[in-house]
């Protein structure tokens, strides 16, 4: 029996379904608003439509300035004098009460204390204290809020890189910025809703992997799209040579009438999909030149992210392009910068790393006031876990390195509804424990989710036969990071 | 009917045994999922025996005014059915409860009314079945059923439709209240502690161990063993003393069975008593080295938001799912602020798809609209008008657009409108005096527009109140440091057709390059102009620089190129296995390898026997000059040659020895470079030509390997 035939007699119950959906007109367009309006019924959000907030946000946005390798808190924002005083020093058994070690230091005898290398000074309304490697960021520590009580589970890059990013150390669990593409929908429809923007800093780095970015058992319409850090930030978007846009549209609208033929006949929903794809790729030729166009931007520009701005695939051409890409109303940006695995030669690479990217993470913060963005977008800078206050290896006068060290680290954040010019909880005398308002990875994203309208334990997906979210089964909204 | 009746009362009687048991043992009791169905069909079920139990009672208030035999019948019936579905409904209830979520107090008074209301009704059946014409028994029995089916009802109701839904009460909505550092700890800290714990039995009402804590009066006057704290000493208050005696202790405070105060709020109110118990210091009189300072903070840091203020709330309706689904377009997206906000927020995008029309086509949501933002779109001055309407409109975002301020004034209209965003646009300081009439502006982003820093602060002076962000501003007195030059070849192998070739991004820099080795500087060294070829092997530094701008750092090229390409590339040795490249042909691709990846096929190694190569071109060409590319990382044991021999003939039995050179070897570690050696002829025309180079031996004194053979890594030879 010829196949055609015998498709068109079966109607199977994709088919089925998938027509049904479509002959309920007015609901199917209405899920076009709401991306997957009709996924929320079996995956029982209990209720709550997906695609919009759960409630009132105070970010539409956010950008992840993501210090990826442990940028050292000692020589960044924690300021310990102690550690000055008592270097050499072996860190006492009581501070370090059980703390489990790396490979790199298992086998060390002693640790002994050692302090910055770098001054400190404070800073602004607030009196910040802040290293002298970071001037910029010194300057706008009035719009932050440093936490310095972030906490960890793991004690090495790739698991905690992981669990920061999607919740849990194995992997394969959606990304932060997924799981909000996921809640929120996309803002401007003719861009990814969770972009990636990679730069290689001058320290000895650590890699990133697509599994950061992931959209783990979501839909892959929530993935990271990942830029290119060449010329050209999305590859293959131009015409073919010899075809303009006329004939393009052309091209794509006789396409879709087949394609609707085909839709009449097969009745299966992908197809629809691929059409709407098309499209999308049709506007992304319009909308991806206006992010690289700096024409609009003033000459002064240059100086405010710094000349390195213009040299695609830096840290301060991503920030440049976060910021358009934000603009542009892309939910979630996230930035990776390597480099900042300090083991030893603290007092060479943390000078280049932080000359990479303090003028930048500085102007991104100055760049989104001005334009009256930064109380709708929430900015954070931070790596996966701190270093050690002892030093790897031995110190000397001029030099030594710092281990992982997951139990209390810095991040900052800024704008999108944190409490700024604060410093958020506060640790021992050795910054190695906390004293107060530690911030557990599962908090922290507890409390993005809930800057952004989202109540994260509410935002669930089920899969293989279990609900889950962000926070896995814990985590609990800080208010007193919230402005 | 008979047989009917005698079942019927079987089940009565059993269900109303499992009700009993059930409530006894409620705590021990779990609800299998399946049951859940029936509980939820409670709220379905109950109105049956309201209804028949109310309808037993008139039968019987009328039973005198109905004849014959079948009344009596009907009547037992309709009771044994009343009691059924009594006792039916109960247990659905129960299972219901069981689901949790319910004010507990009212939840208990329902659920026992309820029971009584079921085991009244079979004590009615039972007492009926017996002595059916006891009045005197039956008719209080029968009130009291009835009354407390009233009773049932309405605690029912008031779990399904709120307490007050009955006698409405005119209560104020709690209004919360922000804290401040100049909010008393006590107020802040302590008395919601109490509230949350105590209040339940120390409260006007109720005041057990006749104390009162609700009030600040009852709480200083204590209870009737005094006062709960003496200030300064928490060890010897009562307060304290209570809450931390075992939990299975008597005095135990909040009794065993009653929520506990956590060992934090313990701390806290001992931390506050020790402090003093003051009820009137503010945070901000603790030192900053308080214990108590930092307990207080730390605790309101996890307490939940009371001062909500800036949550606005609308009154307006929400626009309907069909007009929403009208004003989105890919270039348009209208979405609500929250799922459950009838507020909605604008944004237009891609510059290229924005017409004026698509603003006009809002006005189906203007009262809705409370954010717009039209970032980069080319809005006209005369769009303004059509913004006006939008009159619940709160932040206006109109940055990069075409506007030039002129009708600013139209927004007026604009009660709300508390942010306006102006920034990259041409207002000055003339039209944004009209921004004096926005009655509700609290800031204005005006980075990047024409205005200077006196139009400013006049503005601001003219409009106190008003929030001009100007942004920054760039500092002369900073100078940074450029980027270097980017280098624009991908290889650098340079031919005809690629010469070298640099650029700049940043509009204005000049770059000076040399090739002879020295130092190009602001000043010296040509100034890069066009792409430029080079010959052989070349060293190019390049550096960049501009007026007011420290010069850039110095970046260092190794170029190579050759003039004549031989046809073919035979070795004669075979290279070390680990580093075989792609054969001959490998010296003669172009393709130059890195000094990081000696695995890369663009490299040969030799170690022990020299490198041995025979070049072959079609006709004979004049050779000036033969270039190597070779590796050098000493760390990697990999060194120049130590000697290096060229042959040239007509073929390759006829070749004679030309030159040969034995290039310096280093005398320490340094870094891993690839360098080019050139060996220089006298132009003389060969077709065949011959090249050895040997790799040391022996690692000299200095090298770790001291005594080893080294290597010679090669990946081009260019012939000039």
């Amino acid at each position: 029996m010829n196949e055609f035939i015998e498709n068109r007699l079966t109607v199977n119950r994709r088919h089925f379904l998938g027509k049904a959906a479509a002959g309920i007109g007015g609901l199917a367009l209405g899920s076009l608003l709401v991306p997957d309006l009709f996924r929320a019924s079996d995956d029982e959000t209990d209720g709550l439509p997906l695609g919009v907030a759960h409630f009132a946000p105070k970010a539409k946005r956010v950008i992840y300035l993501f210090q990826n390798g442990a940028p050292s808190q000692y020589e960044s924002f924690e300021y310990k004098p102690m550690l000055n005083k008592l270097a050499g020093q072996d860190l006492p058994a009581s501070i370090r009460n059980g703390q489990r070690l790396t490979g790199m230091t298992a086998n060390q005898t002693k640790f002994p204390l050692v302090g910055s290398h770098f001054q400190f000074q404070q800073y602004g309304q607030s009196g910040m204290w802040m290293s002298e490697l970071f001037p910029n960021i010194a300057n706008i520590v009035d719009d932050i809020c440093m936490i310095k009580t972030m906490n960890t589970e793991a004690i090495n890059h790739d698991p905690a890189l992981t669990f920061l990013q999607t919740g849990a150390q194995q992997g394969n669990r959606p990304s932060m910025g997924a799981w909000v593409s996921y809640g929120l929908g996309s803002d401007n429809k003719n861009l990814p809703a969770f972009s990636v923007l990679l730069s290689r800093g001058k320290g000895n780095g650590q890699g990133v992997y697509s599994k950061l970015w992931t959209n783990g058992f979501l839909d892959s319409t929530h993935q990271g799209v990942v830029f290119s850090s060449g010329e050209d930030p999305i590859l293959y978007l131009n015409n073919p040579e010899g075809t303009d846009r006329t004939s393009r549209r052309k091209m794509l609208d006789n396409l879709a009438e087949l394609n609707n033929m085909a839709y009449d006949d097969f009745g299966d929903p992908e197809i629809k999909a691929k059409v709407q794809q098309y499209e999308m790729a049709y506007r992304m030729q319009t909308a991806v030149p206006e992010l690289t166009d700096l024409s609009k931007e003033p000459d002064h520009i240059v100086k405010l992210y710094g000349p390195e701005c213009l040299v695609p695939g830096t840290f301060a051409a991503n920030c440049l392009l976060a910021r358009k890409l934000s603009e542009a109303g892309v939910r979630f940006v996230q930035l990776y910068h390597q480099g900042w695995d300090q083991h030893g030669n603290m007092v060479g690479e943390m000078p280049l790393q932080a000359k990479d990217t303090d003028r930048a993470s500085a102007a991104l913060i100055t760049d989104l006031k001005q334009r009256g963005l930064l109380d709708e977008t929430l900015v954070i800078w931070g790596g996966e876990f701190g270093r050690t206050n002892y030093s790897q290896g031995t110190a000397t006068k001029d030099n030594y390195g710092r281990d992982h060290h997951p139990r209390a680290y810095c991040t900052w954040m800024a704008g999108g509804g944190v409490k700024p010019g604060t410093v958020y909880g506060e640790t021992d005398e050795f910054g190695y424990n906390v004293v107060r308002d530690p911030v557990h990875t599962h908090d922290f994203h507890a409390t993005i989710m809930h800057l952004m309208g989202l109540n994260h334990e509410r935002l669930t997906y089920k899969h293989l036969g279990r609900r889950y979210r962000l926070t896995d089964i814990a985590g609990t909204v800080l208010p007193g990071l919230i402005a | 009917m008979r047989r009917f009746q005698a079942v019927a009362a079987n089940v009565l009687f059993a269900l109303n045994l499992l009700l009993v048991f059930l409530l006894i043992f409620e705590g021990k009791v779990t609800i299998p999922v399946w049951l859940q169905p029936l509980g939820r069909m409670h709220p379905m079920l109950l109105h049956l025996p309201i209804g028949l139990l109310i309808l037993v009672g008139v039968l019987w208030v009328f039973r005198r005014s109905f004849a014959g035999e079948g009344v009596e019948q009907i009547f037992r019936f309709l009771l044994l059915i009343a009691a059924l579905t009594s006792v039916m409904a109960a247990l659905m209830g129960f299972f219901l409860s069981r689901e949790g979520g319910y004010t507990d107090d009212v939840l208990t008074w329902h659920k026992f009314s309820g029971v009584g209301m079921s085991l009244l009704a079979y004590a009615l059946v039972l007492l009926h079945e017996r002595q059916a014409n006891n009045t005197r028994f039956f008719s209080p029995l029968l009130g009291l059923s009835t009354l407390c089916l009233f009773i049932t009802g309405h605690f029912g109701a008031s779990l399904t439709h709120g307490e007050d839904y009955l006698f409405p009460t005119a209560s104020q909505p709690e209004t919360p209240i922000a804290f401040t550092d100049d909010t008393p700890v006590f107020v802040s800290t302590i008395e919601p502690i109490l509230k949350a714990n105590c209040y339940q039995c120390h409260n006007e009402q109720k005041q057990k161990g006749q104390l009162l804590m609700s009030t600040l009066a009852g709480l200083t006057k204590g209870g009737k063993n005094g006062p709960i704290w003496v200030a300064g000493d928490p060890l010897n208050s009562h307060l304290i003393q209570r809450a931390n005696l075992p939990l299975d202790d008597k005095k135990h405070m909040p009794p065993k069975g009653k929520p506990q105060l956590t060992p934090g709020e313990v701390g806290l109110l001992t931390a506050w008593i020790k402090a003093g118990a003051d009820t009137k210091k503010p945070l901000r009189a603790l030192a900053q080295n308080d214990p108590l300072r930092a307990l207080v903070q730390a605790h309101l840091n996890t307490q939940p938001k009371t001062g909500g203020a800036e949550v606005a709330t609308y009154t307006f309706d929400a626009a309907s799912p069909e007009t929403l689904q009208k004003v989105n377009t890919p270039f348009r997206v209208v979405l609500p602020l929250a799922h459950d906000s009838p507020a909605l927020q604008a944004s237009f995008f891609v510059r290229e798809a924005y017409k004026p029309e698509h603003l006009s086509e809002l006005s189906d949501v203007k009262t809705q609209l409370v954010s717009l933002n039209l970032t980069n779109m080319p809005v006209r001055d005369e769009d303004l008008k059509k913004i006006a309407q939008f009159e619940n409109l709160e932040k206006l975002i109109l940055n990069n657009s075409e506007i030039t301020g002129k009708t600013l004034a139209e927004l007026k209209k604009l009660a709300k409108l508390n942010s306006l965003a102006l920034s990259g646009t041409k207002v000055d300081k003339s039209t944004l005096a009209q921004l004096a009439q926005l009655p509700g502006l609290k800031e204005v982003f005006v980075w990047n527009t024409p205005l200077t820093a006196t139009d400013l602060a006049q503005l601001g002076q003219q409009n106190k109140g008003l929030r001009f962000v100007a942004g920054y501003v760039p500092d002369d007195t900073e100078i940074l440091k450029l980027n270097p030059p980017i280098l624009v070849n991908e290889q650098l192998v340079v031919t005809a057709q690629t010469p070298v070739a640099f650029r700049h991004p940043l509009k204005g820099v000049t770059i000076r390059y040399t090739t002879n080795g020295t130092d190009p500087d602001s000043v010296k060294g040509p100034v890069y102009q066009k792409p430029f070829a080079v010959n052989g092997y070349t060293v190019v530094k390049a550096r960049a620089t501009k007026d007011k701008w420290y010069s850039s750092a110095l970046v260092e090229y190794t170029f190579f190129s050759g003039q004549f390409t031989p046809d073919r590339a035979e070795l004669v040795n075979k290279p070390n296995a680990q580093y075989p490249g792609e054969g001959g042909k490998t010296l003669i691709d172009q393709k130059k390898g890195t000094i990081d990846n000696a695995k890369d096929i663009a490299w040969l190694g030799y170690r022990e026997k020299p490198l041995e190569a025979f070049f072959t071109f079609t006709r004979p060409v004049p050779l000036k000059s033969v270039t190597l590319s070779i590796g050098e990382n000493t760390g990697n044991y990999i060194m120049p040659p130590t000697l290096i021999e060229i042959w040239g003939g007509a073929d390759k039995t006829n070749l004679k020895l030309l030159q040969k050179i034995q290039p310096t070897q280093p005398q320490k570690q340094e870094s891993g470079r690839i360098e080019g050696i050139q060996v220089a002829l006298n132009g003389e025309p060969y077709k065949v030509v011959k090249v050895v180079a040997r790799p040391v031996t022996k690692l000299p004194a200095w090298h770790p390997g001291k005594g080893q053979p080294g290597w010679v890594f090669v990946d081009e030879v260019f012939f000039n």
